[in-house]
């Protein structure tokens, strides 16, 4: 079952229209990127997944997202608890200028999932370190600034805190892009480990970092979702020749 | 837009279609120092095989190189890798044609033998797929490539009649079954050839079309 998909979603920034008649489904529990040059609409698309595209003046959406068979345009949706299950990881790493002990346990106190048991709270910031690959290197700091931190610690740390509130989806944008490239490898260690779980959606500038660590990879130009297909098909053996140009570096 | 890299692609291709011709070049002269008695073009063609040789390797570490520095996709990725198996068969022919050289060479020695047998035909046919293969290969034109491919079967018709006369002659008169031997093996040595021809071929219809057509396996990779 799909656990994300898009039906003849379009999307107006004003008179721009930034997605035209995007249909896709995201496959569950894998990683999907979304590769194409700047201004394509990719990132437009990721926002799109959990309605950050509302935060900017004078959007018009039509068309549907579907998470879990429902839609999440639709009036009564509840956007808190859609931001929970669809989490988002940006370009810049963004801890809160907290500790990292409150940046992780930050996200339960907002979802009202905080327990007044601290032995319990300190479990959780335990385990949820642990599955980001932080916790050997953080235990002996858990009360130091998160923002000291390293900026692969830091990203790390973002992902962690949606972990905590217990997502489906993990909307990653450019999360690399202002990683080296050692730290760079470590995170798409660590996204491989987190598909087992998670669906992700990662938007790249980077084609070999999309052909490295995606399942299925979306080529988008103008808006449009040009093709679609399996990773290893879209970068051997592409359909169509606007892709072809692009990820062989002749446009884009 | 034009890339570097297109350059480079272009400067690999063309050393990839000289080492087309002096395998071209072989086939031919090879069959003609047979049929001729000549042993000068014998020698000649093992001259051209050290050449070929040499290019083989530079062919193999430009493309190793691109792939590393280059990291290909899609189209790029394709012909690279077929550039590398086109450039093992090229090789492969040119040991062929230097097997029927060195047969040659030996033959020179004894009575020619009275079969008649189609040699000159069938080295006339490989040589032709092998252009055609290159040509294909060159032009972007798998119609060309799958046209080869249905020739290799008058190949190995000619081959096995090849086979079936000389059993004949040998049964008939035993001296002449070291001779006879020798020309079955260069039938075979062109019907290799032939092979090789279709193999890239094959190599060209993936290029192109993106299809693997090896061992008439359909649809994609």
């Amino acid at each position: 079952m799909d656990t994300l998909s898009a039906k003849d979603l379009n999307l107006y920034y004003g008179n721009l229209q930034a997605l035209k008649n995007v249909n896709l489904r995201i496959g569950e529990k894998q990683i999907t990127a979304i590769i194409g040059p700047s201004g394509c609409g990719k990132s437009t698309l990721l926002k799109a997944f959990n309605r950050m595209t509302d935060l900017v003046e004078d959007v018009k959406v039509t068309g549907e997202v579907i998470l879990n068979g429902e839609n999440i345009y639709r009036p009564q949706a509840d956007l808190l608890a859609l931001r929970k299950k669809v989490g988002m990881v940006f370009q810049r790493p963004n801890p809160f200028p907290l500790s990292i002990f409150e940046n992780i346990v930050f996200g339960l106190k907002i979802h009202g999932l905080y327990s007044r048991n601290e032995e319990g709270l300190g479990e959780i910031v335990k385990k949820t370190l642990e599955s980001v690959l932080l916790w050997d290197d953080l235990k002996d700091g858990l009360w130091n600034l998160a923002t000291n931190l390293s900026l692969e610690q830091q990203q790390k740390l973002c992902i962690a805190r949606l972990l905590v509130v217990k997502p489906e989806v993990l909307l990653m944008d450019e999360p690399c892009s202002a990683l080296d490239p050692m730290s760079t490898a470590r995170i798409e260690e660590l996204m491989q480990e987190l598909k087992r779980r998670y669906t992700i959606v990662i938007v790249t500038h980077n084609m070999q970092q999309a052909a490295r660590v995606s399942d299925e990879t979306g080529y988008m130009l103008l808006g449009e979702l040009v093709e679609f297909g399996k990773t290893r098909d879209i970068f051997t053996t592409p359909k169509d020749r606007r892709t072809e140009d692009y990820i062989t570096g002749r446009i884009g | 837009m034009e890339r570097h890299f297109d350059e480079e692609l272009n400067q690999l291709k063309q050393k990839l279609l000289k080492m087309a011709d002096w395998a071209q070049e072989m086939i031919g002269l090879a069959v003609k120092s047979l049929t001729d008695r000549d042993e000068k073009l014998a020698k000649e063609v093992l001259e051209i095989e050290q050449k070929v040789n040499h290019i083989e390797v530079e062919i193999e570490e430009e493309v190793l190189k691109l792939l590393a520095l280059r990291q290909p996709a899609a189209r790029d990725l394709r012909l690279l890798t077929a550039i590398l198996k086109i450039n093992n068969d090229l090789e492969r022919v040119a040991d062929q044609a230097c097997n029927v050289a060195e047969t040659a060479m030996y033959l020179l020695k004894e009575p020619p033998l009275k079969a008649k047998v189609d040699i000159p035909n069938m080295a006339r046919l490989a040589q032709g797929m092998i252009r055609d293969s290159i040509q294909s290969f060159v032009h972007h034109d798998p119609a060309l490539a799958h046209k080869v491919c249905e020739q290799d079967d008058e190949v190995d018709r000619i081959n096995e009649q090849i086979f079936r006369v000389l059993l004949t002659y040998m049964m008939e008169d035993p001296k002449s079954i070291t001779r006879s031997v020798d020309f079955i093996l260069v039938s075979r040595n062109l019907e290799r050839i032939a092979d090789h021809a279709t193999n890239i071929c094959e190599d060209v219809v993936f290029i192109e079309e993106g299809k693997n057509i090896k061992h008439h396996i359909q649809g994609g990779v």
